[in-house]
């Protein structure tokens, strides 16, 4: 599975030369399982569509990258270390970013993700669903509004 | 006499004015289980009651009047289920139940089965109070007093399951709710070896607070007889996330209790909410919870449905294990009403 998609994440522009982000990704590991069902619909790329229950105020826009993710400590009794891991970033919008994480989240912690190719961005944690073993849904809300254009093409 | 112009329109009159005097009693006292007022002598307090269903309070003693051993019982019998303290002694009330409740709890004399009943009182009281001020620091004071006594009582007397179910109010409001499950969960907590009393009081406030999040949930959706809509279900879904988020900042709410909180509604096979984990990702308290919480709605009142009975109750509990619910945690619960 996870071959899969490392060709989906191979198939992003080609660096000229090798960036701070892919010194740092270089020793990290990619933990998410993401399940066979849920392929399909990450190799789709352009706006996302929203259910009728959704409270989206701004467009989601597809984006498959790879990010580092690193946790604040938000709450006392919650420890997270202050280490680097890896993440995908599955979709992004001026509000917030959807990603998968091998593990779960719990709401409001806050987190700061380093897109590949991109910036730096402090995050909230809105929501965590599991979609599989070593598979979270994570949805996010931006500290700041997020300038999707630096991100995708529309 | 009958009414000369007795229609729908002077009964729908009687209704809306009956309702209007509910509510300004609501607003103006705080009503008490009388049960709570016979275990203790003179009270710093004025004690109101209600002649007939629907009238407005009458004054019954003044404070620190002294009050007859007999008088409180007596009134009982004949029927008296509530009286009414005035909203703006409320805290004084407060004081005098917490200084006195110790005192109480450890008084040998009185049965078991009767102080337990006064601690359901109490508690309830307490925590509709609390629950209504909407005041985080106060709510966890609260909670954090009720269930030292709770701890007290259920650690140190033989309390059986099924004695406990029976003096128990099973109404659908949360404070009611709340408080029922963190009874049963310290009873199966002990049951399944925690026997340590900070580990017992700490899951007594676990129960206390799991449902904090559903104070959230407007009362038209909690009582809706009707099938919910997408949206409400949503609503409802959200309880156990907004619970943990009022708690997650507060040192002093531990990892297990926002555990209890947080992860109430999932389910061993992964098909709860709000994360839907599985198996053993859900904290073992959380797993303790989850099952006397069903077990308490299923035997509870609601305004939608009849309560089960205590059999009913189990059979679904044994259904749901061992693939949704711990199959361990339900024989031990099983076991516990049934001896």
């Amino acid at each position: 599975m996870l071959e899969s998609i490392d060709a989906e994440v191979a198939a992003s522009p080609p660096f000229n030369e090798e960036s701070s982000f892919q010194k740092a990704i270089r020793d990290l590991t990619f933990q998410v399982q993401i399940p066979r069902n849920k392929l399909e619909e990450l190799g789709k790329s352009g706006p996302s569509s929203a259910t009728l229950t959704d409270q989206r105020r701004h467009v989601r826009f597809r984006l498959l990258k790879r990010c580092i993710l690193r946790f604040s400590q938000t709450f006392p009794t919650i420890e997270r270390p202050a280490q680097f891991s890896m993440g995908l970033v599955t979709n992004i919008s001026k509000d917030g970013v959807g990603l998968l994480y091998h593990q779960q989240i719990y709401p409001h912690e806050r987190i700061v993700v380093r897109i590949e190719g991109n910036g730096t961005i402090a995050l909230t944690v809105a929501r965590c669903r599991k979609l599989g073993p070593q598979c979270y849904e994570i949805g996010t809300a931006s500290v700041r509004p997020i300038d999707v254009k630096q991100f995708v093409t529309i | 006499m009958s009414c000369p112009c007795f229609d729908w329109h002077c009964l729908l009159g009687f209704a809306l004015m009956s309702t209007l005097t509910d509510t300004a009693k609501r607003q103006k006292y705080l009503p008490v289980p009388l049960v709570l007022l016979c275990l203790t002598q003179e009270l710093p307090v004025d004690v109101y009651w209600c002649l007939h269903q629907g009238a407005e309070p009458v004054l019954l003693r003044g404070q620190n009047i002294e009050i007859a051993d007999d008088e409180f019982p007596k009134l009982l019998e004949s029927g008296v289920e509530t009286v009414y303290i005035p909203r703006d002694q409320g805290e004084v009330f407060q004081k005098h139940l917490q200084d006195n409740v110790r005192g109480i709890l450890n008084n040998e004399e009185i049965p078991i089965a009767q102080r337990m009943s006064f601690l359901n009182s109490t508690g309830r009281t307490m925590l509709q109070e609390v629950f209504r001020s909407d005041n985080l620091d106060k709510t966890l004071e609260s909670v954090s007093v009720l269930s030292e006594h709770m701890t007290l009582l259920i650690s140190e007397n033989e309390v059986v399951a099924s004695e406990l179910f029976d003096v128990l109010q099973h109404d659908y409001h949360t404070y009611t709710h709340s408080y029922n499950v963190a009874s049963y969960a310290m009873l199966l907590a002990q049951e399944v070896g925690i026997r340590d009393e900070d580990q017992l009081h700490g899951i007594s406030m676990g129960g206390l607070l799991h449902d904090l999040g559903k104070l959230r949930i407007p009362n038209y959706i909690l009582t809706k007889k009707e099938r919910l809509s997408e949206a409400e279900w949503q609503t409802i879904q959200r309880h156990p996330t907004d619970g943990f988020i009022a708690l997650a900042e507060r040192p002093d709410v531990t990892f297990d209790q926002l555990m209890m909180v947080y992860q109430h509604h999932e389910k061993l096979d992964g098909s709860g909410y709000p994360v839907g984990i599985d198996g053993d990702e859900i904290h073992v308290l959380a797993r303790i919870c989850t099952v006397v919480d069903i077990f308490e709605a299923l035997t509870s009142n609601r305004p939608y449905r009849n309560p089960n009975t205590t059999k009913e109750a189990l059979e679904i509990l044994d259904q749901m294990a061992p693939t949704r619910l711990d199959g361990d945690m339900v024989k031990c619960w099983k076991a516990l009403m049934q001896k």
